[in-house]
């Protein structure tokens, strides 16, 4: 695994990196939820952004939820 | 060598003492940023928050704070907890790669995630979430799949403590501020991470329990499905009660239990090679370790004053029969003289590596000694 998994995005970046990944007004609109619990993620609460498969999922910042996340980065290295 | 003291002599004939003075420094500087890792970060940390003082650049430069933060810490701690023998946390990347937008889209496959750091006034809580997901996505990732959820989620935060331990107060506050509730509401968990820090605390965290749990990770990573869960918690629970009376003996008591797990799957046992053992008689501590070994233990663990490295290495080579020389750590240990005095001193922990011979047909089957 050479590839570095977690890449940080800069909170001033956050909307234009959202937009290039074309959520951001899907998220604006409140249309998006958090891949682990479920929770409507806004600008506020959002907290990161992975692809599983071919679709681009979100998660918000719940300590469960990031978690989750690192056992989904965990699992996806096997 | 001989080739370094000539450009030597030749810049001092050329250019005079100053500039060999101020050559010199700088490969000193480099040597110990090479040897040190995490210095180079540390150092260049300390640059970007004076440069952040006079708001210069401040978005640039508070990227920069971060990432050096992030890993110089990070480098630290995986310098201390793996050694050239393992290297389970030190074969992943621990970089910080700020993604941009215009990367964005190329950069979202299949297992990468953009995580968010916020500017706010928590930006600390950021860093150490950070912290926190890159050691659970990178520790031991074969044996976490069986351990129970506590062990490995209080591995998980014990680990992120170490790594926030080499960042400031302000890190260190924000690590109490979020995992504290999350430790304190499960007592199981609770229960795991004060052992963890007790045994820490000793001295003997990393050179024995970790090195253990990764050397586990190692000789069944890839029969991983075959392995008893029940057992394997019941071995790591063990293994954690006997440490943890290891650290709270007594120096100078005569031990007449052996400190020894010969579990399922972990088969390890701790020697005490202490001062007096200098001075005359190692053929029972021989004797004991060929024993040990010939009993089926996989490893052996020889704590020992740190000025008895040397003693303690012709000891191994006396024990190449059976085993061989693994690594060795140094570390500062707390032992109890008695109840209520204790007295800190530097130790090292000499691990020993039951021999394997490969067979005629490629299996590695234990080699055994002649007692």
């Amino acid at each position: 695994m050479d590839d570095n998994n977690i890449r940080p995005m800069y909170d001033s970046d956050i909307e234009s990196i959202l937009k290039e990944l074309e959520l951001l007004d899907d998220i604006k609109a409140g249309h998006v939820h958090c891949k682990f619990c479920g929770k409507t993620i806004t600008l506020e609460n959002l907290n990161g952004v992975f692809q599983s498969g071919n679709e681009k999922c979100v998660t918000c910042d719940s300590f469960e939820c990031i978690k989750k996340l690192g056992a989904f980065i965990e699992e996806s290295r096997m | 060598m001989e080739d370094f003291i000539n450009l030597l002599l030749i810049m001092l004939a050329k250019y005079g003492l100053p500039t060999l003075l101020i050559f010199c420094a700088f490969v000193w500087v480099a040597l110990y940023w090479y040897r040190h890792e995490g210095s180079l970060e540390r150092f260049l940390l300390c640059i970007t928050k004076v440069l952040q003082i006079f708001r210069i650049g401040y978005n640039f430069l508070d990227k920069k704070r971060i990432k050096f933060s992030y890993e110089s810490a990070l480098k630290q701690t995986i310098n201390e907890v793996s050694t050239c023998s393992l290297t389970h946390l030190g074969k992943y990347p621990c970089k910080l790669e700020w993604i941009d937008s215009d990367e964005a889209e190329s950069c979202l496959k299949n297992g990468t995630v953009f995580v968010r750091v916020k500017q706010t006034k928590k930006k600390q809580d950021n860093l150490v979430m950070l912290i926190y997901l890159y050691i659970s996505a990178t520790l031991i990732p074969e044996l976490k799949k069986i351990l129970s959820t506590c062990q490995k989620d209080s591995l998980d935060f014990f680990i992120t403590y170490l790594v926030v331990l080499k960042l400031d107060r302000f890190y260190f506050n924000s690590f109490n501020r979020i995992f504290t509730a999350q430790i304190e509401d499960n007592k199981e968990l609770k229960r795991y991470y004060e052992a963890y820090h007790d045994i820490y605390v000793h001295g003997y965290f990393t050179p024995i329990f970790l090195h253990e749990i990764q050397r586990l990770e190692d000789d069944f990573a890839i029969k991983i499905d075959m392995i008893d869960i029940k057992t394997i918690h019941q071995d790591i629970d063990m293994l954690i009660e006997l440490l943890q009376s290891f650290c709270h003996r007594y120096t100078g008591t005569y031990q007449i239990e052996p400190w020894e797990h010969n579990g399922a799957y972990i088969k390890m046992f701790i020697v005490i090679f202490a001062k007096h053992e200098k001075l005359e008689n190692t053929a029972p501590h021989i004797a004991y370790i060929k024993k040990a070994f010939d009993k089926g233990l996989r490893r052996g663990y020889i704590s020992s004053q740190a000025h008895l490295k040397e003693y303690i290495n012709n000891v191994c080579n006396e024990l190449e029969e059976c085993c061989h020389f693994d690594t060795c750590y140094d570390c500062d240990a707390l032992l109890h003289k008695s109840r209520h005095v204790t007295n800190n001193v530097n130790i090292c922990v000499t691990v020993l590596e039951k021999k394997r011979i490969k067979t005629q047909h490629g299996e590695k089957a234990e080699a055994t000694s002649n007692i």
